[in-house]
């Protein structure tokens, strides 16, 4: 398995800053101290890579493809994904092509419906393609709904089981993300509807544009008067 | 003499001009390779150079980078040296109304399609945003005066409409040969503002917005002595059009037109088609983003009072932030993720330390429950979600006349 994060990339795949803005007021937008800017343009921390000249960002990964999923009932979930064009400055330390096993996702599991999933995919997933080219496998095409639950209900039944313990006294950690546990999902606090991921398959569009343009200017030349 | 001197002026000011466009490295949707081709062709060189004479730069040419200066220089010594051997070709002056032509046209298209990004980004309100909770609830004199004009825009709604309809209407007055002159009348004051608020307000795009600016009025200078002799002298005057590519095959001249307008609009314009979303303050916001206020402390089930840990107020940022505002006001940011099962909050802190927190949430009564650590000791923070929402700034007030204030 790959880093634990692979789980949140993919729920974030499209789930992007939509802020059009520098750097510098991007980093300030979140408090962000004067000090701490130059370690974080330096290091290019978190998200500031997303933002430059005060337009709206480019989003990291734009070229996956999910190809299929397969359900392995006491293993979790496995993803089979590629990239669909090579992009030169794709940060391939975050998301990389391939197998991947992700465990208790909140969509990918027998608790909803295949119709459930496949809708989620279609509007909150960023992939290139659409849910309908993915292989299902291992999923159970005719289960009911069993559960709808949003990310606060979800936090809301885990809740109730937490209640009924003590709250747990003291826990710090400052472990690299590399060891923590395999169960972990980690959901990224942003939610954004506006990506490109969908719309950068750059090169093809531009031959798509050009193919258009091309037609348009036959269809133009050929109805005019002479 | 004075001519070859006035042809290299001119010969750099268009490959000057041209070089720009091409190299200066800007994050278009659908050209990608953009980006990355003044990386590629430059970017190693320049940090050589930089690195050679002891200049610490940001690693990538970003916007008022170091690193984008340096660029700009070793362009226009491009441009200009350029320009000087040219001189000497003879060859030069049977191609060079044809390079020109095509030069003035690409950048007349470059700077619509500039203008239409950022005009589309204002209309749906993307580049000026509704001000996050942390910094509505910052006192004002505590903000630095880019972000404070920055959020400042990103309260009127209207306002951004304005500004955006008056930088989307020059790009499509710049596409045709006709509107041509119109376009660039309004885009030029429009970028001139623009040059003046970078400035004034220390917004960090003031290299780029002088180029553009420079694009403008440099696609504008050709009918200068039309409007000198007309506004100044009182003559009559009149407008030659500048010539523009001259494709003699009709349909390969309109198919070029075609692409360069769709993918024009298609850079501006299809994430917010594609997402519907055309307004981006009334964008979902993640779980848990909003701003709370600490209204209990405890330590190991013995209430405290809140001055205790010293936090009055904590924000979860549409970013993926996690900030704790002090009693002084002082601010602390984490990059924050959300794990949902284990309730806990991931943090990350500039030098890349890593710590949990466990948090619990209770949504109805908009209660928030968060571990804060102080002295080795494990404290819990009880806090109330605030409606940051009802904020007079946030208010959609008018009024056309002062007695309608209540």
């Amino acid at each position: 398995m790959k880093k634990a994060y692979l789980f949140a990339l993919f729920l974030c795949l499209g789930i992007h800053s939509s802020f059009a803005q520098t750097k510098l007021i991007s980093h300030k937008s979140h408090s962000g101290s004067k000090a701490n800017f130059k370690i974080a343009l330096d290091k290019n921390l978190f998200d500031l890579g997303d933002s430059n000249f005060g337009v709206a960002p480019e989003p990291m990964i734009q070229t996956s493809r999910l190809d299929s999923l397969i359900f392995l009932p006491s293993e979790g979930v496995v993803m089979v994904t590629h990239k669909v064009c090579s992009r030169p400055l794709e940060d391939t330390s975050i998301w990389q092509a391939g197998k991947d096993t992700v465990y208790n996702h909140p969509l990918f599991n027998q608790q909803h419906s295949l119709a459930h999933i496949q809708k989620t995919l279609d509007q909150d997933y960023y992939f290139t393609n659409k849910s309908k080219t993915v292989a299902f496998i291992g999923f159970d095409d005719h289960s009911t709904e069993k559960s709808q639950a949003t990310k606060p209900e979800v936090a809301k039944e885990k809740k109730k089981e937490k209640a009924k313990k003590k709250r747990p006294k003291k826990k710090k950690e400052a472990k690299p993300k590399k060891e923590k546990k395999k169960q972990e999902i980690l959901e990224p606090s942003t939610t954004d509807p506006i990506d490109y991921s969908k719309s950068s398959v750059s090169f093809l569009s531009l031959a798509w544009v050009a193919l258009f343009s091309l037609l348009m200017a036959w269809t133009i030349t050929k109805f005019q008067k002479p | 003499m004075k001519n070859s001197i006035k042809l290299w002026g001119i010969s750099t000011c268009y490959f000057g001009l041209f070089l720009g466009a091409l190299f200066i490295p800007f994050p278009f949707r659908f050209i990608p390779f953009q980006l990355s081709l003044g990386q590629f062709v430059f970017g190693d060189f320049l940090a050589w150079v930089l690195d050679r004479n002891g200049v610490l730069a940001a690693p990538e040419i970003t916007s008022d980078s170091i690193a984008l200066y340096a660029l700009l220089f070793l362009l226009l010594l491009l441009a200009a040296g350029s320009s000087l051997l040219l001189l000497w070709s003879k060859k030069w002056q049977t191609y060079q109304p044809g390079i020109f032509n095509f030069i003035r046209t690409f950048l007349t298209y470059y700077l619509a399609m500039q203008l239409m990004k950022y005009g589309c980004d204002k209309l749906f309100k993307a580049q000026f945003y509704l001000p996050e909770p942390n910094l509505l609830y910052t006192p004002l004199g505590q903000i630095s005066k880019d972000l404070l004009f920055w959020s400042t825009m990103g309260l009127s709604y209207s306002y951004n409409i304005f500004m955006g309809l008056l930088e989307v209407l020059p790009a499509f007055l710049l596409l045709f040969p006709r509107t041509r002159l119109i376009g660039l009348l309004i885009a030029l004051p429009v970028l001139t503002n623009i040059v003046a608020i970078n400035f004034g307000f220390d917004i960090s795009v003031k290299v780029y917005s002088i180029f553009l600016w420079a694009i403008a009025f440099f696609l504008w200078s050709p009918f200068f002595k039309s409007f000198y002799d007309f506004l100044i002298l009182q003559k009559p005057s009149q407008i030659k059009q500048s010539p523009s590519i001259s494709i003699q095959t009709t349909w390969l001249k309109t198919a070029l037109k075609i692409f360069a307008i769709s993918l024009l609009l298609l850079e501006s314009l299809f994430p917010y088609v594609r997402t519907g979303q055309f307004n981006a303050d009334q964008s979902p916001r993640p779980y848990l983003h909003g701003a709370y206020e600490v209204i209990e402390v405890s330590l190991e089930d013995q209430k405290l009072a809140v001055e205790t840990v010293g936090i009055q107020k904590i924000f979860v940022h549409r970013n993926g932030y996690l900030i704790f505002q002090n009693q002084q006001n002082q601010m602390q940011d984490f990059k924050l993720d959300i794990d949902l099962l284990n309730q806990q909050f991931h943090l990350s802190d500039y030098q890349q330390n890593q710590s949990v927190l466990h948090y619990q949430y209770l949504e109805e009564e908009g209660i928030l429950f968060v571990q804060y650590f102080q002295n080795d000791q494990a404290y819990w923070l009880k806090t109330r979600s605030l409606d940051w929402r009802s904020l007079p700034a946030l208010q959609n007030d008018f009024h056309w006349t002062i007695e309608d204030i209540e």
